[in-house]
């Protein structure tokens, strides 16, 4: 891939946490996202959003950082949902049948408002 | 001893031979004659001051030689004329300091002794000025000695604030001939002030040829620095750049230079210090003396680095001057070259004498120097030989000699050009003639391919160290034969720290120890490195070929179908994978895997994925099963670090019937010749290694595709619709389809051949970032024939 870039930008709200992914999440930027993700787990954050709202391409890599994660923070009582998916992001999310596994959902707050359901059902 | 040594050292015996019978004839230096040594010439300055007034016994001291270049002409062009001789070819600067505040005194002084010249402390009104005349006539006397009556006074005096000031001039002066004029200013019975002037006539023209010589030269050395420290960055590369920026031993020998540097100007502290305070005061000198180090160390880093960064064009030339910055500097590898270095220097003192002796073209080296009458004259030869001049050499062979390398192929125009370096670099660096400047030429020429001759038979260091060498000897010599005691003992002093460098350098060439634990550190590793790449290059086309193996050498034959795949790695090795696969029950399994990531990981994986479907595949005929079967090893294998993409179609060649599964792959394209009807098969299902059993099983669908005549089925791999032209267009499902549908009427392999051509063309010569893979699958058209 020519270009490289990719950050995360996190922001929280109450005990959310939203992840704002930004550039390309290929084998390259996969390492930084990871990094990201086990922080917020390991310092005990595991309610997460994902706001995919400026990733422009996410490769086989970058939905590996996606799968890895996701089993340990439910166990932990989280959720790592998905937000914000550009047509193109959200089709590479089907076909691998993202969808089943994670929680899909068009906006951030669609996504809070959702862990705010969750909880109030436990 | 082999010949090299042997024709150096008889070298070494001729020119040391001839300077010490050519030195004091030949050396212009001898001429100087210095007859006080530093004190004496204070001494003589301190008298000067106290017969006009000023006791500066006890005051801090310090003198400086300055050379006459101008006065020096004057005598060769105007051998007869008295006026001439009388204008010195040397002068001493003295400065004195009170130890307490106050302002300082200055006495200029002839070779001899004589003053020509001071400036004192405005005396206390102690007389009044009635006797001004006699005692500025007796400060003439002093100046101007035998000589005072040739002086005529001028008619008037001037009376300003400086007192009444007399002036002389010397009445053999002529119109065309040269002029000196004494003048001295009287103050409270006091000539607080003296002064001799010097007035020139017309110099002969070509006089000034040298400096223009001299600027040319060095206006070229520096506009050739440029490419040959460019080049090597651009050929080398960031990464070698910035390895030769980081070369400890750079670093180190920089280090040294600087420490070297700010010790001696240390050492020479209370000189500096009085020559500067009067100006400028301590922190000015301070500062000049640190910012004077850093700038001799920053310097010599840039020349050695870039000399580091040549490594490639002379590894074996740099060793030497590389290993001086290792822990071995003191090994036989180093010493060798420093021996060597140290044989030439007599040849390199030797050349202009010889020259000069042949040509009889007058010298002036040496004679604008300063270090006669330095406080510690051997610490002093020592700085000065490592000095700005030596980061010069180092540039033209670390540097420019390389650049001649890279740019030229044939053997004699490399020399040629290093030559012409060579001759510019110590053009910039000596010249020793005053006239014709075209000698400056021959001997730098001569200089240049002494250089060059060590830097082939040695290297880089033997060439540094001749320089330095010389500039050890040359010192010695100049004290040497001065007639002042003081000077000449410090003429052997430094001789026998030259004579002791070179017997040091003997004893560790031949009892010091081989740097063999760093030479085989730099070889070993570089060849180490070398052959490991290529080893592991060599493994990868294994492994290449192995995993090309393990693909199906060809596609199986059914009757009414024809089929064809292909699989290209973007790397050595893959992560994709296709295969057919025989089930129990008579039908065919087609299908194309993709494994997340790239490199040998997938390429690992690709492996395990091919195996674990090989097994599933004799365990059950349904695809579901079978996928599920390898869902739940690699999701056990993998640990959810990577998955597996999949798409399988089970053909029921006689029903022409497709039972088509997706695990999380690119849909397959159908193509419906007779609907003209083109479809991306995207049934749900998640990839391989992503979801626990459960999950995936239910979320993965079969579809039956009821195949009709000319029907074609393409499997392919992301790689394929993902394959990016130079403006950051993917291929995409559209012109994928477009492709399958302009293919209609072909059999499988044109079918797949016409894809593929399809993408090269989209990629228009670039090379696909990923592995591209595709199956294709056509019903034949008529039963008869696959056309």
């Amino acid at each position: 891939m020519a270009a490289s870039s990719f950050s995360v930008q996190r922001s929280s709200s109450g005990d959310i946490t939203i992840l704002a992914l930004n550039g390309f999440l290929d084998a390259h930027t996969a390492p930084e996202f990871e990094k990201v993700i086990q922080q917020e787990f390991d310092s005990g954050k595991v309610k997460l959003i994902a706001d995919c709202g400026e990733l422009t391409y996410i490769s086989s890599a970058g939905l590996g950082v996606f799968m890895s994660f996701v089993e340990d923070i439910r166990a932990a009582d989280g959720d790592l949902k998905i937000c914000n998916l550009s047509p193109k992001v959200a089709q590479v999310f089907e076909i691998l049948g993202f969808n089943s596994i994670f929680e899909i959902v068009p906006t951030a707050d669609d996504a809070a408002r959702s862990f705010a359901n969750s909880a109030t059902e436990a | 001893m082999s010949r090299k040594w042997l024709g150096l050292c008889i070298v070494a015996t001729v020119a040391s031979s001839f300077l010490v019978w050519a030195f004091p004839r030949l050396h212009p230096a001898a001429r100087l004659s210095l007859q006080f040594d530093r004190q004496g010439y204070l001494q003589q300055a301190r008298n000067a001051a106290l017969r006009n007034g000023a006791d500066v016994a006890g005051w801090r001291g310090y003198a400086q030689l300055d050379t006459q270049r101008k006065n020096q002409d004057l005598h060769r062009l105007l051998p007869g004329n008295q006026t001439a001789a009388a204008f010195p070819e040397a002068q001493v600067e003295t400065n004195f300091l009170p130890l307490q505040e106050g302002s300082g005194t200055k006495v200029t002084l002839r070779i001899d002794g004589r003053p020509l010249g001071w400036k004192l402390p405005v005396p206390a009104k102690a007389s009044s000025d009635a006797q001004a005349r006699v005692v500025a006539q007796n400060a003439l006397r002093e100046i101007a000695g035998a000589d005072v009556d040739r002086f005529v006074p001028d008619a008037d005096q001037r009376t300003d604030s400086d007192g009444v000031t007399y002036r002389w001039t010397r009445s053999d002066a002529g119109a065309e001939l040269p002029a000196m004029i004494v003048e001295v200013s009287v103050r409270n019975g006091r000539a607080w002030r003296a002064h001799t002037d010097f007035s020139y006539p017309q110099m002969p023209k070509g006089l000034n040829a040298v400096p223009i010589y001299r600027a040319t030269v060095s206006t070229l050395w520096f506009v050739l620095l440029l490419p040959a420290i460019v080049v090597p960055v651009l050929r080398e590369g960031g990464g070698a750049t910035a390895r030769a920026l980081k070369d400890r031993s750079s670093v180190r020998l920089s280090m040294v230079a600087a420490a070297v540097f700010t010790v001696t100007a240390l050492l020479e502290w209370d000189d500096e210090m009085i020559s500067v305070s009067t100006v400028s005061g301590v922190w000015v000198e301070i500062l000049s003396v640190v910012l004077g180090g850093v700038m001799i160390g920053l310097m010599f880093y840039m020349m050695s680095a870039a000399t580091a960064l040549n490594a490639r064009v002379h590894a074996a030339r740099i060793r030497g001057f590389r290993l001086l910055g290792s822990a071995a500097f003191l090994s036989r590898n180093t010493a060798m070259e420093l021996l060597g270095g140290w044989l030439a220097a007599p040849a390199v003192v030797a050349t202009p004498l010889l020259l000069g002796a042949i040509t009889r073209a007058p010298l002036y080296k040496g004679y604008s120097d300063s270090f006669p009458l330095v406080r510690w004259p051997v610490m002093d030869a020592l700085s000065n030989a490592a000095g700005q001049e030596t980061i010069t050499v180092l540039g033209l062979l670390g540097v420019l000699v390389p650049l001649a390398n890279r740019w030229f192929r044939t053997g004699w125009l490399r020399w040629a050009a290093m030559g012409v370096f060579a001759t510019i670099t110590f053009s910039m660096l000596n010249a020793p003639f005053r006239e014709p400047a075209a000698m400056n030429v021959v001997s730098a020429v001569i200089d240049g391919a002494i250089m060059l001759a060590l830097y082939a038979n040695f290297g880089v260091l033997a060439a540094l160290s001749a320089h330095c060498s010389s500039r050890i000897l040359i010192s010695g010599a100049v004290l040497l034969v001065q007639p002042a005691a003081g000077l000449h003992a410090s003429g052997w002093e430094i001789l026998l720290a030259f004579g002791a460098l070179g017997v040091a350098a003997l004893v560790v060439t031949t009892r010091g120890p081989e740097a063999v634990a760093e030479l085989y550190a730099e070889s070993s590793a570089r060849l180490q490195a070398r052959s490991r790449r290529e080893e592991l290059l060599a493994e990868f086309n294994v492994a290449r070929s192995a995993q090309q193996q393990m693909l199906p050498s060809k596609p199986p034959v059914l009757e009414g179908y024809s089929i064809s795949a292909s699989c290209e790695p973007a790397r050595e090795v893959g992560g994709d994978l296709y295969d057919f696969l025989r089930l129990r029950d008579g039908r065919w399994g087609i299908g194309v895997a993709d494994v997340s990531g790239k490199g040998v990981p997938a390429a690992l994986y690709m492996t395990l994925t091919k195996g674990l479907l090989c097994a599933a595949a004799q365990e059950s005929d349904d695809p579901k099963q079978i996928l599920g079967a390898v869902n739940r090893h690699l999701r056990t294998v993998t640990k959810r670090k990577m998955f597996v993409t999949m798409a399988m179609g089970v053909l029921d060649p006689a029903e022409r019937r497709m039972e088509y599964v997706r695990a999380g792959h690119n849909p397959v394209v159908w193509r419906r010749r007779d609907a003209r009807e083109t479809r991306l098969l995207a049934g749900p299902g998640i990839g391989l290694g992503i979801a626990g059993p459960a999950l995936f099983g239910k979320t993965l669908t079969a579809e039956i595709l009821e195949l009709g005549p000319g029907d074609a089925i393409v499997f392919y791999s992301d790689g394929l619709t993902e394959a990016m032209n130079g403006v950051l267009e993917q291929f995409g499902e559209e012109r994928l389809i477009a492709a399958v549908e302009s293919a209609d009427g072909m059999h499988a392999e044109a079918t797949r051949d016409s894809i593929l051509r399809e993408v090269k063309q989209f990629l228009g010569g670039g090379h696909s970032q990923d592995d591209l893979t595709i199956a294709v699958l056509r019903v034949n058209a008529d039963l008869s024939n696959g056309r």
